[in-house]
């Protein structure tokens, strides 16, 4: 059974892109009869996906390859095709392209490499052919030199490698295969994703459009070497942000364009800084560290508010405390101060000998009353608190979940599910950090 | 602590954002036809000033003095002190070639001031074309900041402000924006820099006028965009003072 993303108010010019992501049926065009480990085979990767469209093997020879009957041309299949996977030798490439257009085949992802990222005249000149054939029709073309398309939805996938990504409700457009066989790494895991390889037709913007208006993605990541067209990326960029984030990760930032300036303007202006500019007048998060995105994924699509930027606070650790309160301060947050009831209802449980603030450190109180007690009466006070806009839960994770008597996830679960306007937060220190952190994603929490 | 901040960025900043359409105006009468006629790129000077003039940034009052007696007379006109500097198609570094006399005072200071200048050309930049001497009025008062432009390959025309003086490179206190921007984005470029301090009154200096400022960014925005044939501009320094902003020297390249 597919699951459609369509939805009936979408404007008609994204959903051409539909075919790619959600394909009814798939011509393979150039497959391998060769199969088994080291072939890179894409029939029998999807065979082996669990993808449920049908599948129209074509090879020169026919026959039938992994007992599914082959044909020897795009033009022989009689069915309607949504999607046309080529990884022919690249000469048959153009011709492939000009039988699919013909027959109508709206979308079409070209795998095969050595087209402008080859470095002879051929490879650039049959680039072109491509964009010529598919110029003025209805057919569209990813590609050439990509890992094509994933959509875990329909566990369906273009590429001719194997790799596992987690399901999320994140959409990825990448310029590089790596990044979308690595999606799980780098984004955290994927529900639809795209590689635009050497984008001849299909780029950010359109790609970009498309995961605005599918209600499964909610957060959408960019891997970005390069731009064709600045402006229609920036324009397609100040349509989709106001909706949905979009996170930005820019790789390879070539000093090229300064370095042919003359003028002052010229040399200040580095194409990285340009970028940046590009991606703050269009509200594009820029991500800076590629192992970020993956946590930032999670808490924009968990938190769906933060009204202001005051931080509460509540650790077990007055060292720890100090840490959040830096770290506060270096990104632009502040610590809440707290109204007289949210004072009074600490110092209530701390010792005597200790006054309440932000950050409050639970510790003496938890230790002498009940550690859980005392994280959710505090966590609740905090969170009623008219002065605070979200709070970081700081707990150890020095033993196993499973036997700690220091686990508060359910404790901070239930507390925090009473104020679900405001985003809390964890912190997990100690060696089972991962456990705890998994524990609390399963629950809808980021860590 | 980073991804709560980028949420509260999210959802304060970003969305649900109006973007504002900017509609340009026409930058007034320039005309690029004698600079476009060859294929090669031309840089331009004094010329650069009148562009810039006509598309509404406001331009040092100035004039071309082709003799000493026309420069009596003219400095006369301007009021002293002035500022002599050379025109030639031929000199893009003017002070290096002695072509820059500051703060001429007096009628007696500029018949020395031209004679020597003249000579200092005929040693140091023998055979270059002299079109005269220019007369600027001097200003003093004010912050000097630079203003440009360039066209980036993959995102078009690129606005470049901050702050200006022979350390701007090296202090890289710049921003960035591609053009056309808004008023108000061009206060939000301003405010920025961390010369924005300096401008609105550091020290108990008098403060910039924002405004203005922000109104000479949005102009060279709209130039930058109407005008494709100017790959780059510097307007350096642009002189950020209590009740306006005036540009005092810049350049172009036109292509």
């Amino acid at each position: 059974m597919l699951i459609s993303t369509k939805s009936a108010e979408e404007p008609t010019d994204n959903t051409s892109l539909e075919s790619f992501f959600n394909p009814q049926s798939v011509a393979l065009v150039g497959v391998s009869s060769r199969t088994g480990p080291g072939t890179f085979n894409v029939l029998e990767q999807i065979l082996n996906s669990g993808y449920r469209g049908t599948i129209y093997p074509v090879n020169p020879r026919g026959g039938s390859i992994l007992g599914v009957p082959a044909y020897r041309s795009v033009k022989e299949i009689s069915h309607p095709i949504d999607l046309a996977i080529i990884s022919t030798p690249r000469s048959a490439v153009p011709e492939v392209v000009r039988q699919c257009v013909e027959k109508g085949i709206p979308a079409v992802i070209v795998i095969t490499q050595g087209f402008s990222d080859a470095d002879d005249e051929a490879g650039q000149r049959m680039h072109n052919e491509i964009v010529e054939a598919v110029k003025g029709t209805a057919t569209k073309v990813v590609g050439p030199n990509t890992l094509g398309v994933i959509n875990n939805f329909i566990n369906f996938k273009s590429a001719f490698l194997e790799f596992t990504t987690s399901t999320n409700p994140v959409g990825f457009i990448c310029q590089s295969g790596i990044f979308l066989a690595a999606a799980k790494d780098f984004t955290g895991g994927i529900g639809i994703g795209v590689d635009i390889g050497n984008t001849s037709d299909v780029g950010f913007a359109e790609c970009m459009e498309y995961m605005a208006q599918n209600p499964l993605i909610k957060v959408i990541n960019l891997h970005i070497e390069g731009l064709q067209d600045g402006r229609r990326f920036m324009e397609a960029a100040r349509k989709i942000t106001p909706l949905k984030p979009v996170l930005a990760l820019k790789t390879g930032s070539s000093e090229e364009g300064s370095r042919a300036a003359s003028s002052h303007s010229g040399s200040l202006a580095g194409e990285d800084e340009v970028f940046s500019a590009a991606f703050n007048q269009s509200g594009v998060i820029r991500v800076t560290e590629a192992s970020r995105l993956a946590n930032l994924n999670r808490t924009l699509w968990t938190y769906h508010n933060m009204a202001g930027k005051r931080i509460g606070v509540i650790t077990i650790s007055g060292g720890a405390g100090i840490m959040a309160v830096d770290a506060c301060c270096k990104y632009g947050l502040e610590t809440a101060g707290y109204a007289p009831e949210t004072i009074a209802l600490l110092e209530e449980v701390f010792p005597e000998w200790m006054r309440a603030g932000n950050p409050a450190d639970i510790w003496p109180a938890g230790m002498a009353k009940g550690y859980h007690k005392i994280v959710s009466l505090a966590l609740d006070g905090v969170l009623a608190d008219q002065g605070v806009d979200a709070v970081l839960c700081i707990t150890p994770a020095y033993l196993d979940p499973a036997e700690d008597p220091l686990n508060i996830v359910d404790t901070i679960n239930e507390t925090a599910a009473r104020h679900p306007d405001k985003p809390t937060a964890m912190w997990f220190f100690g060696p089972h950090k991962q456990k705890y952190a998994a524990k609390f994603n399963e629950t809808g929490r980021v860590p | 602590m980073y991804c709560l901040s980028e949420l509260y960025k999210y959802h304060n900043m970003i969305k649900n954002k109006k973007y504002e359409t900017v509609t340009l105006t026409p930058a007034g009468i320039v005309n690029l036809k004698p600079c476009t006629a060859g294929s090669a790129p031309i840089t331009l000077n004094e010329k650069a000033l009148d562009i810039i003039e006509n598309c509404g940034i406001p331009v040092v009052n100035r004039r071309l003095a082709s003799s000493v007696d026309e420069a009596l007379k003219l400095g006369g006109e301007i009021g002293y002190p002035v500022v002599l500097k050379i025109s030639s198609p031929d000199i893009t570094h003017k002070s290096d070639a002695g072509g820059v006399k500051l703060d001429i005072k007096s009628e007696a200071e500029l018949i020395q001031a031209y004679r020597e200048m003249m000579e200092a050309i005929r040693i140091k930049a023998p055979g270059a074309r002299v079109e005269g001497i220019l007369l600027q009025k001097s200003e003093s008062e004010g912050t000097e900041v630079i203003l440009g432009g360039k066209r980036d390959p993959q995102f078009g025309p690129v606005l470049v402000y901050g702050m200006g003086g022979i350390y701007a490179e090296i202090m890289r206190d710049v921003v960035f924006r591609i053009v056309p921007v808004t008023h108000k984005e061009a206060v939000e470029m301003i405010k920025e820099t961390k010369s924005y301090k300096i401008i609105s009154g550091a020290r108990s200096k008098k403060p910039g006028n924002i405004e203005a400022l922000a109104q000479c960014i949005v102009k060279l925005g709209e130039l930058l965009c109407s005008r494709p044939e100017i790959t780059e501009v510097d307007i350096n320094p642009l002189l950020v003072k209590p009740e306006e902003c005036i540009a005092l020297d810049a350049r172009m390249v036109i292509n």
